[in-house]
């Protein structure tokens, strides 16, 4: 029995017993059949049972929709957990949390900011609901002033129907699409806030199916805050899953690869060998022995270096035995355990292993010198590498979409590490460039003779 | 004189060079093959069926583990003589695991490393 059906019975059942009551009644007692006052009776009894009816039937029905509602609220946001948990790339992980965010609240602009270690400016900045285009027109990312930096400091979700008109409003940058309303909820995991979800503009398509704007409902700041449950547990996911890569090649490196002490124990062992080997012919071959003894001063020497390099910060033959792709590979996953950053290589599939292996070992340095500079300053989304074989010359490209820098005014400790660079490509006769500018993304190329 | 044949592993060119070129004062002992690649390494093994495989499994390419294992599991009767940098438990215990009976360090000299090698043939 559905509720239409139910609504006439609750009607007529009333009405009817109420007739078979006047008809007993009459019957029973007076015999007069009936009289006008009984039909008006019967009238104001219909009328208020209609009435009554209504009413009830007008809180069922509320009741029914709002119940139907949470149970599409619950639909999407179970669905929309789903999906995050296909996902183990800490990147895409973090984008699709703001695409089905927005989804979930239906707004039409959301963004996802990562604040930077310890501090409470952001590092990095996910939009969904503007185009490619429109996002390099803003160029930088926000920091965290105004309203977004109102949810950094309160950690708790915000709901604001006028961002225009609220005290805390920093304006928006040119190019900014304009915003009123704002819908912001924390992604806390342990405790800790690891990201801010922001959301504006709740799309609503009235009944002639133009499109309004409505303020974001308490429903859809507590299905937010489910879903940002949720959010904590997959970005956590996709941080432990990097963490774990990194903990399998620090094991294999630290056991079978290369240990940074492993270079030099080996050099002095090996110089020990020469030494008794030198003291043993010393009668019977002199002059053996005598060269011998300068094989050792030699190779001496070269242990001095590793130990010098490695108290300066640098790893001694750390590349030793390395090709060129390998050694990207091993910087690259480096970076990617260490920080949020999506990093390519892209390759014309030469075959750079006719390279020296000094040449490998400049090169790698270049790289990993230019991809520290773009961890710890560049405050980029994503990375690409690229390696090109072209007309007798070898090109590495390292771009960043970060917020550049003014190659004019370096910190002494950027500029040390760039005059490195430098020296390191004219060790190889080859030209380093390295392009920039304020706001802007950076392009560092090194170009090597190369047949 | 019945000859020791060793088969080389070592992915530190200087201290290989080194350890052959000490070896080889030794009359007992003969070097069939030195490498410093995990694969050309094992297939010494398998071709040249050596008495002794001495191994540092710190290899470049990251392999020397691997290399322990196969030629512990196909060549059982190759005895397999650890000289490596540096020893930590776990790969300590990792390589008893495999079988392998004698774990050296390389420290100077190579008066330790000879009676290491002679003992494994006997025993």
């Amino acid at each position: 029995m559905n509720t239409k059906v139910l609504k006439w019975v609750t009607v007529i059942l009333p009405v009817l017993f109420w007739a078979l009551i006047m008809i007993l009644r009459n019957s029973l007692f007076s015999g007069k059949g009936f009289l006008p006052i009984d039909l008006v009776i019967l009238l104001i009894v219909t009328v208020g049972v209609i009435a009554f009816s209504n009413w009830v039937f007008r809180i069922v029905d509320n009741r029914e929709r709002e119940i139907n509602e949470r149970k599409e609220q619950l639909e999407a946001l179970h669905s929309a957990a789903l999906t995050l948990t296909t996902e183990l790339d800490l990147g895409e992980v973090l984008q699709k949390v703001v695409e089905l965010s927005r989804g979930l609240v239906k707004a039409k602009y959301g963004a996802l900011g990562v604040l930077e270690e310890g501090t409470e400016y952001i590092a990095q900045f996910f939009t969904s609901g503007i185009s490619k285009e429109q996002r390099e027109l803003l160029g930088e990312i926000p920091r965290g002033h105004g309203l977004l930096g109102l949810l950094i400091r309160e950690g708790k979700s915000i709901r604001i129907s006028s961002i225009h008109d609220h005290k805390d409003s920093a304006g928006f940058p040119p190019n900014h699409p304009e915003m009123h309303t704002l819908l912001g909820v924390p992604i806390k995991s342990a405790g800790k806030i690891i990201g801010n979800l922001y959301m504006c503009d709740k799309i609503t398509v009235n009944s002639s199916g133009q499109e309004g704007n409505e303020d974001f409902t308490k429903r859809n700041q507590e299905v937010l805050e489910m879903f940002a449950t949720q959010a904590a547990i997959a970005i956590e996911n996709a941080q432990l899953y990097r963490k774990t890569q990194r903990l399998s090649i620090l094991e294999e490196r630290e056991r079978f690869g290369m240990d940074m002490h492993d270079g030099i124990i080996q050099s002095i062992f090996g110089t020990g060998l020469i030494l008794e080997n030198a003291q043993l012919s010393i009668k019977s071959n002199p002059e053996g022995a005598e060269s011998q003894i300068g094989e050792a001063m030699q190779a001496l020497n070269d242990v001095n270096r590793d130990i010098r390099n490695y108290i300066l910060g640098l790893r001694p033959n750390r590349f030793q035995g390395r090709d060129l792709i390998a050694g990207l590979e091993e910087l690259m996953r480096d970076l990617r355990a260490n920080s949020f950053l999506t990093v390519n290589l892209h390759q014309s599939g030469d075959d750079y292993s006719s390279l020296a292996p000094e040449q490998t070992v400049q090169i790698l340095h270049i790289a990993q010198e230019g991809l520290n500079n773009i961890r710890k300053h560049a405050r980029a989304v994503k990375v690409n590498i690229r390696l090109e074989h072209k007309d007798g010359n070898f090109l590495l490209v390292i771009e960043d979409d970060g917020i550049g820098f003014d190659p004019k005014l370096t910190v002494p400790d950027e500029t040390r590490g760039i005059k490195n660079m430098h020296e390191r490509a004219k060790s190889l006769n080859g030209k380093l460039q390295i392009k920039s500018k304020k706001g802007g993304k950076t392009r560092i190329s090194l170009l090597m003779p190369f047949n | 004189m019945e000859k020791i044949r060793i088969v080389l592993i070592d992915s530190n060119n200087f201290a290989r060079k080194q350890i052959a070129k000490a070896l080889s004062r030794e009359p007992v002992f003969n070097i069939v093959c030195d490498t410093e690649n995990s694969l050309n390494g094992y297939l010494a093994a398998r071709d040249k069926r050596p008495d002794i495989v001495l191994i540092d499994p710190f290899l470049s390419d990251g392999l020397g583990l691997n290399v322990v294992r196969r030629i512990a599991k196909q060549l059982p009767s190759i005895r397999q003589v650890v000289l490596i940098a540096v020893i930590d438990v776990a790969t300590e215990l990792e390589l008893r695991n495999l079988g392998v009976r004698r774990i050296l360090t390389k420290s100077i000299g190579s008066k330790a490393l000879v009676k290491a090698l002679r003992e494994a043939v006997q025993g």
